[in-house]
């Protein structure tokens, strides 16, 4: 699993949990991941977009022009399944070598 | 770098790599996150976000940018092609065949190219400098046309005679060259600003072809040549050429 992969399931963990404007989910990622740029961050949420996995719509605010929010979709959840398993496995390998 | 100087570099890397209307919503994307970052936040701009270059390269599908850039090398080389042969000037029969090839290859892959990809319905004003490019191009013909018309008619009697040729020679790649230059220009402004630059490209594409005919019939040892009629067939085939130019840059800039 790779840095890619842990970021993906980031933003598709958050984006489960709420409807998120861009800044706000490069944001929140740069803050658990602040060793990548957001251009990066920007760009797999774009992949995900094209996936399938993620969507976008025009929101509204109450003080400023609309925003474009981005949600998750079934096929989003199915990946987020998927990776978070995938993750699972991972921790629980090297868990038995003893790195913790 | 503020804002604006990393969007300016963002949009042309973007329109580069991309194709027009997702180059669009992933700018319009970035100006939103502009919009929402703390002004103070401007010096750390590349540290956050990373060089504009290398953004609009994560967002690049390698497929689709390949096939941008073999369309771009065709094009290219349908000027290239030319310019070579014009200043080699160096012909194994008239080249007329190859130059109507070459026009047609690359008026086809220009109208194709950025027709199908960058389809828009609204009527728009031209983008600036085209037209002023366009004009400047054309004067270049017809410079070239004057100048060789006036050493056929030996007005300038300071020249010696022994020079005609190589001032032709000269008058043709200079044309040429200039037109060649134009036409790139105009190939990359149609990816990275807007489609109807293509017409700078095709009009180059065209000049650069007359020119080639004109110094390939120059330099040919053409025996009919003493004749008084020698150049009606030449002029067929120049204005066959500059007919199918002057048409594909009109519907260019449509």
């Amino acid at each position: 699993m790779l840095k890619k992969d842990l970021i993906e399931l980031s933003l598709l963990y958050v984006l489960s949990n709420e409807d998120l404007y861009g800044y706000e989910i490069l944001r929140r990622i740069r803050e658990s991941f602040p060793g990548t740029q957001e251009s990066g961050i920007y760009a797999l949420l774009r992949g995900l977009c094209r996936e399938g996995c993620t969507e976008q719509y025009e929101g509204e605010t109450s003080d400023g022009p609309k925003r474009k929010y981005y949600r998750i979709t079934e096929a989003g959840n199915r990946k987020r399944e998927n990776l978070l398993e995938e993750w699972r496995r991972l921790r629980d390998a090297l868990a038995a070598l003893g790195i913790e | 770098m503020d804002q604006q100087t990393y969007l300016k570099k963002l949009s042309c890397a973007l329109h580069w790599r991309l194709p027009g209307p997702e180059a669009e919503d992933v700018l319009s994307d970035y100006q939103e996150i502009f919009s929402q970052r703390p002004a103070e936040a401007d010096d750390r701009i590349i540290r956050d976000l990373g060089e504009p270059l290398q953004a609009a390269r994560l967002l690049t599908e390698p497929d689709r940018y390949r096939r941008w850039l073999a369309a771009f090398g065709w094009m290219s080389f349908c000027l290239a092609l030319p310019e070579f042969l014009l200043l080699r000037a160096r012909f194994y029969g008239y080249p007329a065949g190859m130059m109507f090839l070459l026009l047609a290859a690359g008026t086809a892959a220009a109208l194709m190219w950025f027709g199908i990809h960058r389809r828009e319905r609204e009527i728009r004003p031209l983008p600036k400098g085209l037209c002023p490019m366009l004009a400047g191009l054309l004067v270049v013909l017809a410079a070239a046309a004057l100048i060789l018309a006036g050493l056929a008619a030996e007005i300038w009697k300071e020249l010696p005679p022994a020079l005609y040729g190589i001032a032709a020679y000269w008058t043709m790649s200079l044309a040429g060259t200039a037109a060649a230059v134009l036409g790139f220009f105009g190939l990359v402004k149609a990816r990275i600003s807007d489609r109807r630059w293509r017409a700078l490209y095709i009009t180059g594409l065209t000049v650069l072809a007359e020119c080639v005919l004109v110094t390939a019939a120059l330099v040919s040892m053409d025996l009919d040549a003493a004749s008084s009629g020698w150049w009606v067939s030449y002029a067929g085939i120049m204005g066959g050429i500059g007919f199918i130019g002057l048409a594909g840059a009109g519907v260019s800039l449509c």
